[in-house]
């Protein structure tokens, strides 16, 4: 909210005509930001709310003959009924999440959108609704990478503007860098790369896709590197009402839906962890108060 | 004034001519009737303070007062860091200064008329003392029992980011010693585009006591920790120690530093 400091009663010159008018001005502005309100009382969640997402990502978010599937999308369709809105996806690559809703262009983006310091300085969060560690996806019959130090010379791929770009690798580790995760799975397809690295639960998503394929894929297990990613719902800054709005729904969800939808939408990742996968991959939602950015 | 001197109510033997022009410029200086006003109040204060003392027994019981008052203070004074020689010759500047009151006291002029000032100053010594003495103790009490900031006094070693299971050793030191610690650090993302990592990470910190068992807490990277540190410790030392998540690098600092009662 823009603050308007105006001082009537001492004014530097004494115009009597200039200052009537100036003060009849600061008053008008004045009470046109107060008929405003608070950011935290309006809503940006009603009608159709459009989404930012993902395209490409089996599991999470796919959209495929003009339909759009994934556990982003049942996340996205279970908050629209909670909060009272329908939700529109169209596609954001992860370099342009921030600005999309800077922009305004989205109201939300849930796409695979982990929560880091740095974008909470731009956006606001609601999450986390997913963890995960961070992996490496091999084509199913390869055995270079068995353990973390066989990662050391190997040549990878992740996408710009996703966390994975910045983790320190083992030395002579080549990180090759697309504008979406398909491009680098068909390059593990091809050879041109050894791995995919990228959060461990987005891999599962391509192990489900490709794996009647000629050329499946697995995830390595046990290995990892760099942080846990927690996925949260990335909306515009100063949206308190919603932000609440969403972290309550969101909690719901957590408790209620979200083993469903996992089980309905990332097979590969509960077949990967027989009786593990929820403690693993499911947030407390005791965390939603840690990590999301509403005020209290 | 006539020819009075400041111990001698009427000595003609003194020179009083310095002394009524000092006088007078005083008196000049302050405004003349306020200082007349005054200078009256005080002999009359004087006179009564000098009819008083006719009984010996008073005389000795005022010694007593001023005795009592200049000690008393003065081991206070060192019991609270007085520096001691400074204790000790203000002190026995006033005992000595009281007990050549005596003498004068006793002095009568040619007619009979006894000395008006020395009583007065066997009153004004012990009158000093406490009216000096106890704003002094109060500003003291006031000080002493405010929490003391040694936020920057605080050293933490080594530094750089830290990682699951890393040490960090802090020192804290305390030319005001005081029976509690408290103390917050700020723990935050060594690279802020990595994942967030702080609201899942946890400090663990002892107290490595001298003597006795060592003292350990653990909360989250802003719990705010307190330590008893029993009496007189000026170098205290501590040990955090980190848990987070696997891939975090965190930086650790110092977000407060109290030492209090």
């Amino acid at each position: 909210m823009t603050a308007i400091t105006y001082s009537p009663r001492r004014p530097r010159f004494r115009r009597p005509s200039t200052h009537r008018s100036a003060r009849a001005v600061a008053v008008a502005l004045l009470l046109t930001v107060t008929a405003c309100g608070e950011p935290g009382d309006r809503t940006r969640l009603d009608g159709t709310v459009h989404i930012g997402g993902k395209i490409d990502q089996p599991g999470f978010a796919l959209h495929s003959e003009h339909t759009d599937r994934g556990f982003e999308v049942d996340l996205a369709a279970y908050l629209g009924e909670q909060i009272g809105f329908k939700s529109k996806f169209h596609d954001v690559v992860s370099a342009k999440r921030e600005r999309t809703l800077i922009e305004g262009e989205s109201e939300l983006v849930i796409a695979t959108y982990s929560i880091t310091p740095e974008r909470d300085e731009t956006v606001d969060f609601v999450g986390p609704y997913f963890v995960t560690r961070q992996g490496f996806l091999v084509a199913e019959d390869y055995q270079g990478i068995k353990g973390t130090k066989d990662v050391a010379g190997k040549s990878l791929c992740t996408v710009e503007g996703s966390t994975s770009e910045n983790v320190a690798l083992p030395p002579k580790t080549t990180l090759h860098m697309e504008t979406d995760y398909s491009t680098c799975v068909r390059k593990v397809q091809q050879g041109d790369v050894d791995a995919v690295f990228t959060d461990e639960a987005l891999l599962y998503g391509y192990v489900e896709q490709h794996k009647n394929s000629k050329a499946p894929l697995k995830v390595v297990p046990d290995v990892s590197y760099g942080s846990f990613n927690r996925y949260g719902i990335g909306l515009q800054e100063g949206w308190q009402g919603d932000c609440k709005k969403l972290r309550n729904a969101l909690r719901t969800y957590l408790t209620e839906e979200w083993a469903r939808d996992v089980k309905a939408q990332l097979p590969a990742l509960v077949d990967a962890y027989p009786g593990t996968w929820e403690n693993r991959f499911r947030p407390d939602p005791q965390d939603l108060n840690k990590y999301s950015s509403c005020e209290e | 004034m006539g020819d009075t001197d400041p111990l001698g109510e009427t000595d003609p033997r003194r020179p009083a001519g310095w002394f009524r022009r000092a006088a007078a410029r005083i008196r000049s200086a302050l405004g003349g009737d306020r200082a007349q006003r005054s200078s009256a109040w005080l002999r009359r204060a004087a006179s009564r303070i000098r009819d008083a003392l006719t009984d010996d027994r008073l005389l000795v019981l005022l010694l007593l007062a001023d005795l009592v008052t200049v000690l008393g203070a003065s081991a206070i004074w060192l019991a609270l860091g007085g520096d001691a020689t400074t204790v000790g010759v203000t002190a026995g500047a006033l005992l000595a200064f009281a007990a050549a009151m005596l003498p004068l006291i006793r002095r009568s002029d040619a007619d009979g008329n006894r000395p008006l000032w020395p009583p007065f100053v066997l009153v004004v010594i012990p009158l000093a003392v406490l009216i000096v003495g106890l704003p002094a103790l109060g500003a003291w009490a006031y000080l002493d029992s405010r929490a003391v900031d040694v936020k920057h006094r605080v050293t933490l070693a080594p530094e750089g980011p830290l990682k699951n299971g890393d040490r960090v050793n802090a020192r804290v030191r305390a030319d005001e010693p005081r029976p509690r610690l408290s103390i917050t650090f700020a723990v935050t993302e060594h690279d802020p585009a990595a994942p967030v990592c702080v609201p899942s990470s946890e400090l663990t910190v002892t107290l490595d006591a001298g003597s006795g068992k060592p003292q350990e807490q653990t909360g989250a990277a802003d719990t705010g920790f307190t330590f008893d540190l029993g009496q007189g410790l000026t170098d205290v030392r501590l040990t955090i120690r980190l848990r987070a998540e696997q891939g975090c690098e965190l930086d650790l600092s110092v977000a407060s530093a109290q030492l209090d009662d």
